[in-house]
């Protein structure tokens, strides 16, 4: 069955894109009556005055009382009770709103003139933003820059990106389609143009991550590529820094003549391009517990058929690439394309 | 016939030596104390800035018309928002109704010579000139692209225009703001005369006072804002912006605590007006005096505590927004009395439907959707989605240009004969009232819809399923500009070519119809005979003067006859 308020209401609302639509367009429909009601009320009463009392030859106007205070009472009190109920409806959807789903994934997002970047719980980045639908997720949100604002009036959320500060919004996408997000905090020449796609996809979360949420390491430098292994796989236990994590740091690994283990025999490499250290590297992530650095225990879980060979490779040119202790991005081997990420 | 020749000079039109001839020459003006020349000097001033504003809106309305870039740029589109808004907030609609209306009925109505501190009053003029300067070395400079706003860091950091001499400007206006509304304070407080306690004060009054209440407690703080601002821009001390560690929200709590209060400095006086010009084009005492004059005064002070609805979005605390919500609410309540109380003055009502009473019902119109649509906004699921969207732009709009300038011009049709001596051409004057009405709406109302489905504002290019709400507006901003420019014309026209008319041509019962028009130098010649404001019992229609008189109660020295016995 057509609801008829709800085919009259596309009208003036966009589509139900999120679990707030329901309350929150329930209320925009209430006030939206309330409004009608009283506004027509108060234009019909105040032209037909205007035609009954007109001022005319013959027309003598009756007394009539200066104040009345059980009235005017009245119509303090009455559109009280209204607008209490207004707030307390408002309120109640505002709750919902900042209330985050527990369910909810983590999606980064950052803002900048005149753009904007997703990093997904994979380490992925893009910059057209995909979810899932009735996929709950929690946006967290911070500007390079300026004041932006994040807003899809699909989803009836909205909230301004700081910079300097993190804020969360959170929603539960509930219509499968492709919408438009609008920064909505003036912040510059290219305002209007910090519009970017937002697709609902039917796949559930993780498989929709796989398909539409993947770095191309063909249209990326390979260090870059390996450094983004790096943060996926080993930041969590292996510096590159000197600092001290569970496993050994790899500043210094690269340019190293020698290693020595608990126990087997050490090695000795010559240089980080002789085939006994990239061996050596290699054999460490395939195979962990084959040797252990000496002053380490043996924690580091096998990556044999999570990574493949050319991705081993990439960690080795970033290990080459930050054997001094510190990181930096290398040139794009060709102009960021539009959607670089997926 | 001696009679009549004085009650002609008294009560008539004043046929010579009356304010606008008692000197003559540029400086009679530039220097002068005379708070109804002060207030024709402000009246070039504002209008002129209402007419630049409005070119820049018809010239932002037309780069509308298309979806893509048309004939502006980014840049100059975004400059020109920004002065349409700066120069219509802080050199149009704050100054228009106090500095105009205000300044030249105020001491009339108290029955005084002048405001209470003359040449207070002329500085405050030459502030608002030297702010205006230095809006126009904006716009001979690089201009201004913050949005009248200046929200920080984007102000202080990242903006390549003229910031500095924009919030100068604005600073320096903010003082000429802080004048105006001392100097109306203490004149209400002390040059009340005798016969006139607080409750007997015309209701313009009590909306003036309370506006000078926010202006003198609330400017400073603007001022103390803009200050900082330049600082943070010059010397990077770490204020508002981040990268040196100051805090940008701070900048938006300090910028709408004045801000928002400066919604009512704007909105306040024109409900003032519409009080007066009701009663007296319906000839009826004011309905509940004491609820409208009371709900200003309340108005101004929850006014003071609601600033935070501008920041539901901003990333202040949920408790923060769930208060500011409910006082928001709060405030609807001491308008919504006045509209109702405004309806049934017109309750058998001697209603005469001239131009002033078209604006009247005109503006209950407006101010009524504008109010109204504020109840969205003012609920917090509902203004998510409407934060910074068109809804907002069309609901400032009802209530800033709906309300107050729907009621400026109202009010300068009303007091024109007082001004001028001389009365406007009424058919014509109906013709624009209509022709803005239609065009206000045509303009405005697109926008809600528009910003319900989602359009933000201060958007240069925008998605082609919003192109025929924009094209509505355009045309609507045309017949809009159309409206007002012919509403001008009809009162220029007036002042040189109008009917001569009477002190009290309406048949008023306020002090300041009680003098010739246009007044003379020192406005009364006579000492004022002072009623109830509203009691228009006490005029009466003299055909001598083809206007009304106030009638002078009889007084008697002496009993006229002889007791009959001598109490002992």
């Amino acid at each position: 069955m057509i609801n008829p308020m709800q085919s009259l209401a596309q009208f003036y609302l966009p589509a139900k894109g999120s679990t707030f639509a329901d309350k929150t367009d329930f209320l925009f429909d209430a006030i939206l009556w309330i409004s009608i009601i009283s506004f027509v009320a108060i234009v019909v009463v105040m032209c037909w005055f205007a035609v009954i009392y007109r001022r005319r030859p013959g027309y003598v106007p009756k007394p009539s009382p200066t104040h009345s205070t059980v009235l005017e009472l009245i119509w303090t009190l009455g559109p009280s009770v209204i607008l209490v109920w207004i707030f307390f409806e408002g309120a109640s959807g505002y709750a919902d709103l900042r209330t985050p789903d527990n369910q909810a994934e983590l999606i980064e997002v950052k803002a900048f003139q005149f753009g904007w970047q997703f990093t997904y719980p994979n380490g992925e980045i893009t910059d057209t933003l995909h979810l899932s639908v009735n996929q709950p997720v929690r946006l967290q949100l911070v500007s390079d820059d300026v004041i932006h604002s994040f807003y899809v009036p699909e989803f009836r959320a909205k909230m301004d990106v700081m910079p300097g500060r993190k804020h969360s919004l959170w929603f539960k996408p509930i219509l499968v389609g492709d919408f438009k997000l609008f920064c909505t905090e003036y912040c510059g020449d290219g305002h209007s143009k910090m519009v970017k796609d937002v697709k609902v996809h039917a796949e559930p979360w993780a498989e929709m991550l796989r398909k539409n949420v993947r770095w191309k390491d063909d249209q990326n430098h390979p260090v870059t590529n390996g450094h983004r292994l790096y943060n996926i796989y080993c930041a969590g236990c292996h510096s590159y820094d000197g600092s001290a994590k569970t496993g050994p740091s790899f500043k210094g690994l690269a340019s190293s003549t020698s290693r020595d283990f608990v126990s087997g025999p050490s090695l000795s490499f010559g240089g980080p391009d002789s085939d006994e250290w990239q061996n050596y590297v290699s054999d460490s992530i395939r195979i962990p517990d084959k040797q252990i650095v000496k002053g380490f225990a043996n924690q580091m879980p096998s990556f044999e058929g999570k990574l493949s060979p050319d991705q081993i490779g990439y960690i080795i040119k970033f290990l080459q690439a930050v054997d001094g202790g510190t990181y930096s991005e290398p040139a794009k081997p060709t102009p960021a394309p539009e959607g670089a990420g997926p | 016939m001696a009679t009549i020749t004085q009650k002609q000079q008294l009560f008539g039109h004043a046929a010579s030596n009356h304010y606008l001839d008692a000197s003559r020459g540029v400086m009679s003006w530039i220097f002068t104390l005379d708070h109804k020349r002060i207030a024709i000097m402000y009246m070039y001033g504002v209008i002129a800035s209402l007419f630049l504003a409005g070119v820049f809106a018809l010239v932002l309305r037309t780069e509308l018309y298309t979806p893509k870039e048309w004939f502006l740029s980014s840049a100059q589109y975004n400059q020109m928002f920004t002065l349409h808004g700066a120069v219509m907030v802080f050199l149009f609609i704050i100054p228009s109704v106090p500095a105009i209306i205000g300044n030249f009925v105020l001491p009339m109505m108290l029955g005084a010579k002048d405001v209470a501190f003359p040449r207070l009053n002329l500085a405050s003029l030459w502030l608002y000139w030297l702010g205006g300067i230095f809006f126009i070395v904006v716009l001979a400079t690089t201009q201004l692209d913050t949005g009248w706003t200046f929200y920080t860091p984007y102000s202080t950091s990242s903006s390549k225009t003229n910031v500095i001499a924009a919030t100068m400007g604005a600073f320096i206006l903010g003082f000429s703001s802080i004048f105006t509304g001392l100097n109306f304070l203490v004149t209400i407080n002390t040059m009340r005369p005798k016969g006139m306690p607080w409750f007997r004060l015309p209701l313009l009054l009590w909306a003036l006072y309370s506006t000078s209440i926010i202006q003198v407690l609330a400017t400073p703080v603007l001022g103390i804002t803009l200050l900082l601002l330049i600082v943070e821009r010059t010397l990077k001390l770490g204020i508002f912006d981040p990268a040196y560690g100051g805090d940008p929200l701070l900048y938006q709590h300090f910028f709408w605590f004045y801000s928002h209060p400066a919604v009512y400095i704007m909105i306040l006086p024109a409900m003032g007006v519409i009080s007066e010009m009701l009663a007296v084009h319906c000839r009826k005492e004011v309905f509940g005096y004491k609820f409208i004059a009371l709900s200003s005064v309340a108005i101004a002070l929850i006014g003071f505590l609601v600033w935070g609805h501008h920041m539901f979005t901003s990333g202040q605390s949920e408790l923060t927004s769930l208060v500011f919500s409910a006082i928001t609410f709060t405030v609807a309540v001491p308008s919504a009395i006045k509209v109702f109380n405004w309806l049934c003055t017109m309750y058998r009502g001697d209603i005469n439907l001239s131009t002033p009473m078209l604006y009247v019902m005109s503006f209950i119109f407006l101010f009524g959707i504008g109010g109204l649509t504020g109840l969205w906004l003012g609920a917090l699921s509902t203004d998510i989605p409407l934060h910074d969207t068109y809804f907002v732009v069309a609901h400032f709009h009802y209530v800033m240009v709906g309300g107050t300038m729907t009621a400026l011009l109202g009010g300068l049709f009303h007091w024109w004969p007082k001004m001028s001596g001389r009365m406007y051409n009424e058919p014509l004057g109906k013709l624009f009232c209509f022709l803005v009405f239609v065009g206000f709406n045509l303009t405005f109302f697109p926008q809600f819809i528009m910003g319900s489905l989602g359009m933000p504002r201060r958007y240069h290019e925008y998605a082609e399923i919003y192109q025929t709400y924009h094209q509505a507006s355009t045309w609507g901003a045309f017949t809009l500009g159309i409206g007002i420019f012919g509403a001008m014309m009809v009162l220029v026209h007036a002042w040189y070519f109008g009917r001569k008319c009477s002190g009290n041509p309406w048949g008023a019962a306020t002090l300041e119809w009680q003098c010739s028009s246009p007044p003379s130098f020192h406005n009364f010649e006579h000492r004022v005979i002072v009623s109830e404001p509203y009691d228009f019992g006490s005029v009466v229609y003299d055909e001598s003067v083809d206007g009304y008189i106030p009638i002078i109660p009889k007084r008697e020295a002496a009993p006229s006859q002889q007791p009959a016995s001598v109490p002992h």
